[in-house]
């Protein structure tokens, strides 16, 4: 909200306080404010009064206006506007004016020079669009500059509220608060009154409308409003349309409560403030047909909705160039209630805007009175009818402030007769009473100011928090034992020379559809844009984004992994995303990522929990057929790997095939145990090699796992250190060259011993898979 | 006995040519083998007149001793050049840079560190929410009621699963640690949070840290000393800080945390859009309703709660200009780093 810096001393002894100033305190101790100038740069331009209007001698569609620029100057004008009439006052730039960003100078039309420009609003900046030049209607000396007539120059507060503080979308409100904060006198200015006269139908069937407070006035001349209401409209940045329309704004903006006036020819019998009816229909002041339902209010006569209540009137109601009496309406109605007809019908005014945040119920009345007195001064007419409909009356709440209390919350005392300045400026009736202090909440706060903790904020705010020093805190230790170990996965794998990449959680389908992998369970339901409407229920998706990404970027080298949650239906989990692509990292080497990196990265995961992952080959349809494989963990599967499809790599245009991963870290994460000491043996190990030859697509896992348990814990390791395939061994087999190192904790192993349990192994898995020992 | 001198000098003339241990080896037969020079000269010891013998027998030792040890420096010499030669061939330019095998961290990661590390100092323990929240604890139970102007200061992700959301902050962390355990309570909550909002200067998903402080005494001045430590150990520096009135539904009084612009220090710029103040955090003494809400009995407890935008942080920090970047995943960008 913008408010005329100018304009806060009509509520406010402003003294010697500047708009920075009061910007700078208003941001800190109430709502956000920054100053701006008022006016477009405006420089060689005058009031000037129209002495002579005469037809464009071949042009018919321009005039020839002869205009008094000073007391003794008369410049010959062009203009388009033929609404021009001797005596109007307007504003001209003169030869070489500026104007905003626009330069005046002397232009011939069709042999007649003119000698300057007459500006319109829009012009001069005051308006986004309007037609014609801009008639100002006061006397002013020609040659006066338009700057000062305009109010350019002037310093506008601009105030960005909280939502709890609709108390300051009024000129009065911001005043109020200075007065605080400044501890600055306020100013009383006159309030008009009008007494309930005449009789008028007003019922009020929906209980969200509090009040409603209707003045009928006769006769009113509907023309433009005078220069100091449309001057203050135009520093609020709102367009001027009519006296009355005008005025309305101009009071809400002062007040801060918004009025509007009806056609009363158009209104059919009174009004009834209600519900609206499904399917019920109006146009609004906008022009736009809505449709509207039960949860919107509406305030109508008995045929029709005449306006949506709190929001934006009709148009067929509205003020128009021939209204002659009008219905001007003032009333509370339920923010609640406002907001949800602003929300559904999608506008949001200036009105439903103050609404939404609570317009102070008690100010129904004077706010409409003061309108009132405008519209009789500069509309003319009579009032015949004041009817206030005003059933439950505001009643104040009592809160009470315990010092002890404020002393908890700030750290320290307050001071009486401080407390009691600030909440007497803050128009906060009080009572300063031994053990604390006893407000009745106000009309204007009732919504934002409802116990003991919102007083709190208001000493403490007007105060202003620098004074409330910082105090040590020392908290005591009951932090657990705790460790992030995610981080520590994610700097095992950094050290590994892998980068972190983080991505949305939300994903497109394209992705799953490519994968053949089933579609997220979970979607957003009202998502930015339609590609972002999956919760992703896997990492690969999310990795696979990456490397396009990337490869597009000509970062083909990628080793990237991701830590972040999926998602189903119901609920939600951490999963470890890894891929590898290209290049590994090596000085003067090119060497390509390989599976084993891969599995050999995934077991360190393992390690670094003091688990043993167990790898099997498996089969998954986006994988490269024979390079992938699941991990297990205690018999339970925990993720799996591979190279991607090289017809997925293909279709989504990478450049060679990834190896990619997907570990289900929670599951690991929760089997991690603590080391267990076991003894080191003191005897010499044996150590036995053997090459054993078998189908080519067994398992080599389970070989070793059959191992450990047929030898037990003689069996100190084992490991394949080699695997041959080739025409030594024939079609379709493999050669797997494994060592076993043999040692007892009781004493030197024989080699007769050990060649006996080699040999039985050998046998044992001669039988079970038909394994053969190379020679 | 000349004659024995200019076997000397014969000896020292050919070690002189030696350039290699077999051609040493020559050498040393030639004067010490068995049947070399020397051997000779001792065989013939019997021609000597016999009062001559001694000393003949004495000189041939001696010129044979002084042929073993310069045939020995020789050898010493030869072997350490060759040593030399070989270690030559082995020689690898440790110069050039070596390829960078470690990986790194999202700065978002990074910064996440660095903040809990900072909080966990200071006492803090570490909780963490689904992302996917019950509208309730996202909302209601923040005292943030249907229709309340103040959700819109947060646009919401709705998800197709009754009365959950995407979480618009990480407070209701808070409310799911009241819920389950008693004051006091001391926890940072550190996570990812969502925003219908996509705009230069937002991202529909983003990252979060709140703080909650419950016991029987935190005031708003302890918060104070909380948060201007946090953040003068964030920046390593001890920059101005200042509080502004603010409002959040859940806090009471709530306030604006600003610290002197990391940029320009206060000068104006860009950034701080020519103000000197960067907005980094909200804060707040706890809303009573909020502990009702959880069971907290506010005649003995009180307490606040902070939260801070990790991004925000992360941008001021390492001088990213754009958030659009940490989501895009250039690992040009990711790789600056660690």
């Amino acid at each position: 909200m913008k408010v005329p810096y100018s304009w806060l001393s009509e509520f406010v002894e402003l003294s010697d306080v500047s708009p920075e100033e009061i910007a700078e305190k208003l941001s800190l101790r109430s709502v956000e404010a920054t100053v701006e100038t008022f006016g477009i740069d405006l420089d060689g331009v005058v009031f000037g009064k129209v002495v002579e209007v005469k037809e464009h001698p071949t042009k018919k569609k321009l005039a020839v206006v002869k205009v008094q620029v000073q007391e003794h100057i008369f410049i010959d004008v062009v203009t388009v506007d033929k609404s021009v009439r001797e005596g109007d006052g307007v504003i001209v730039a003169l030869p070489n004016a500026k104007v905003g960003n626009m330069c005046v100078t002397e232009r011939e039309f069709d042999g007649v020079v003119s000698k300057g420009l007459l500006l319109s609003a829009q012009e001069l900046g005051l308006e986004e669009k309007s037609e014609g030049v801009l008639k100002i209607h006061e006397d002013f000396k020609p040659g006066t500059d338009a700057n000062e007539i305009l109010g350019f120059g002037e310093k506008i507060i601009e105030i960005d509220i909280t939502p709890n503080r609709g108390d300051m979308l009024s000129v009065r409100g911001v005043a109020r608060d200075l007065s605080a904060i400044f501890r600055l006198p306020k100013k009383k200015p006159e309030e008009p009154t009008y007494e309930e006269t005449g009789e008028f139908f007003i019922e009020i069937e929906d209980e969200d409308c509090k009040r409603y407070r209707g003045v009928v006035i006769e006769g009113v001349e509907i023309k433009e409003s005078p220069l100091y209401i449309k001057k203050r409209l135009w520093q609020c940045g709102i367009k001027s349309i009519n006296n009355v329309v005008d005025i309305t704004n101009y009071v809400m903006l002062r007040d801060g409560q918004p009025l509007h006036a009806f056609d009363l020819s158009k209104v059919e019998g009174g009004i009834i403030v209600r519900s609206a009816k499904k399917g019920e229909k109006i146009i609004t002041l906008d022009g736009e047909e809505r449709e509207l339902d039960e949860d919107i209010l509406v305030i109508a006569d008995r045929e029709k909705p005449l306006a949506v209540a709190g929001v934006i009137g009709g148009l067929e109601s509205g003020i128009k160039e021939n209204t002659k009496d009008i219905l001007l309406e003032s009333a509370y109605f339920n923010p609640f209630r406002v907001r949800k007809a602003s929300k559904k019908l999608g506008i949001q005014t200036e009105s439903s805007y103050r609404f939404e945040r609570n317009v102070d119920i008690e100010r129904v009345d004077r706010a409409q009175d003061y309108a009132v007195y405008l519209i009789l001064k500069h509309a003319g007419g009579k009032v015949k009818v004041v009817k206030d409909v005003y059933r439950e009356k505001y009643k104040p709440k009592k809160v009470f402030l315990p010092q002890g209390k404020y002393i908890r919350y700030a750290g320290e005392s307050y001071k009486n007769e401080e407390v009691k300045e600030i909440l007497d400026a803050l128009e906060i009736p009080n009572e300063i009473m031994r053990c604390g202090v006893e407000v009745l909440v106000p009309s204007h706060r009732s919504f934002d100011i409802q116990r003991d903790v919102d007083l709190i904020e208001e000493i403490m705010r007007v105060k202003g928090y620098e004074h409330y020093t910082s105090e040590t805190l020392k908290l005591p230790s009951i932090a657990n034992l705790w460790k992030d170990n995610l981080l520590e996965v994610k700097k095992y794998l950094r050290d590994k020379g892998l980068t972190e990449v983080i991505n949305f959680s939300f994903e497109d389908s394209k992705l799953y559809e490519l994968l053949n992998l089933p579609l997220p369970e979970l979607e957003v339901i009202n998502p930015l844009n339609p590609t972002q409407r999956y919760m992703r229920n896997t990492l690969i998706t999310s990795l696979l984004r990456t490397a396009v990404y990337n490869d597009r970027n000509y970062n083909y080298d990628q080793a990237v992994f991701e830590l972040g949650k999926v998602f189903f239906k119901e609920g939600e989990e951490n999963r470890l995303g890894i891929l590898l692509k290209g290049n590994k990292p090596r000085t003067l080497k090119e060497e390509k990522w390989e599976p084993y990196d891969l599995t050999e990265i995934i077991a360190g995961i393992f390690a670094l929990f003091g688990l043993e992952p167990e790898f099997r080959n498996a089969k998954r349809n986006f994988l490269h057929p024979y390079v992938q494989g699941e991990v297990y963990l205690e018999g339970e599967f925990v993720g799996f790997f591979g190279k991607l499809h090289p017809k997925i790599a293909k279709e989504l245009e990478l450049k060679g095939e990834p190896f990619v991963a997907e570990i289900e870290i929670e599951r690991v994460l929760s089997k991690k145990r603590l080391p267990h000491y076991r003894e080191v043996a003191k005897f010499p190990p044996v150590v036995r090699d053997i090459a054993l030859v078998m189908d080519k697509e067994l398992d080599v896992n389970k070989l070793l796992i059959d191992t450990k348990s047929q030898i037990g814990e003689l069996l100190e390791e084992v490991r394949v250190f080699d695997v041959y395939t080739g025409e030594k061994v024939g079609e379709g087999k493999k050669s797997v060259a494994v060592r076993l190192v043999l040692r007892s904790k009781t004493g030197s192993l024989k080699d007769e011993e050990a060649n006996e349990l080699v040999n039985k192994l050998v046998n044992y898995l001669k039988e079970k898979y038909g394994v053969e020992l190379r020679t | 006995m000349e004659k024995l001198d200019k076997i000397l000098e014969e000896l020292k003339l050919l070690l002189s040519s030696v350039s290699s241990l077999k051609e040493l080896q020559e050498v040393r037969s030639k004067f010490l083998g068995s049947k070399g020079v020397i051997k000779e000269l001792l065989k013939k010891i019997k021609e000597v007149p016999s009062e001559e013998r001694k000393e003949y027998g004495k000189r041939v030792n001696l010129l044979k001793e002084e042929a073993e040890k310069l045939i020995k420096e020789k050898e010493e010499e030869l072997k350490e050049r060759e040593l030399e030669e070989k270690l030559k061939g082995e020689w690898v330019d440790l110069s050039i840079p070596p390829a960078r095998t470690v990986g790194s961290l999202h700065p978002i990661t990074v910064t996440l560190e660095r903040i809990v590390t900072i909080f966990r100092g200071m006492g803090f323990e570490v909780e963490e929410g689904p992302e996917v929240e019950r509208e309730e604890y996202n909302f209601d139970m923040l005292n943030i009621p249907k229709e309340h102007p103040a959700r819109d200061m947060q646009d919401t992700f709705y998800v197709n699963r009754e009365g959950y959301l995407l979480r618009t902050h990480t407070s209701p962390v808070q409310i799911r640690t009241m819920l389950k355990k008693k004051p006091p309570i001391q926890i940072i909550a550190p996570g990812k949070v969502y925003r219908r909002d996509d705009d230069p200067t937002h991202s529909p998903m983003f990252h979060q840290v709140e703080g909650l402080v419950v016991n029987e005494y935190a005031n708003f001045r302890h918060m104070k000393y909380v948060i201007e430590e946090f953040l003068k150990k964030f920046f390593e520096t001890d920059l101005p800080v200042r509080f502004r009135t603010s409002y959040f539904p859940f806090t009471e009084p709530s306030a604006e945390v600003d610290i002197g612009c990391v940029i320009c220090h206060q000068e104006g710029c860009r950034v701080c859009k020519h103000t000197g103040w960067l907005e980094v955090m909200g804060c707040g003494m706890v809303h009573p309703k909020v502990l009702e809400n959880c069971g907290i009995d506010t005649d003995f407890y009180q307490g606040f709660a902070f939260g801070m935008g990790v991004e925000r942080l992360a941008m001021l920090l390492f001088g990213i200009d754009n958030i659009k970047l940490f989501y895009e995943n250039d690992l040009r960008f990711i790789k600056q780093f660690f």
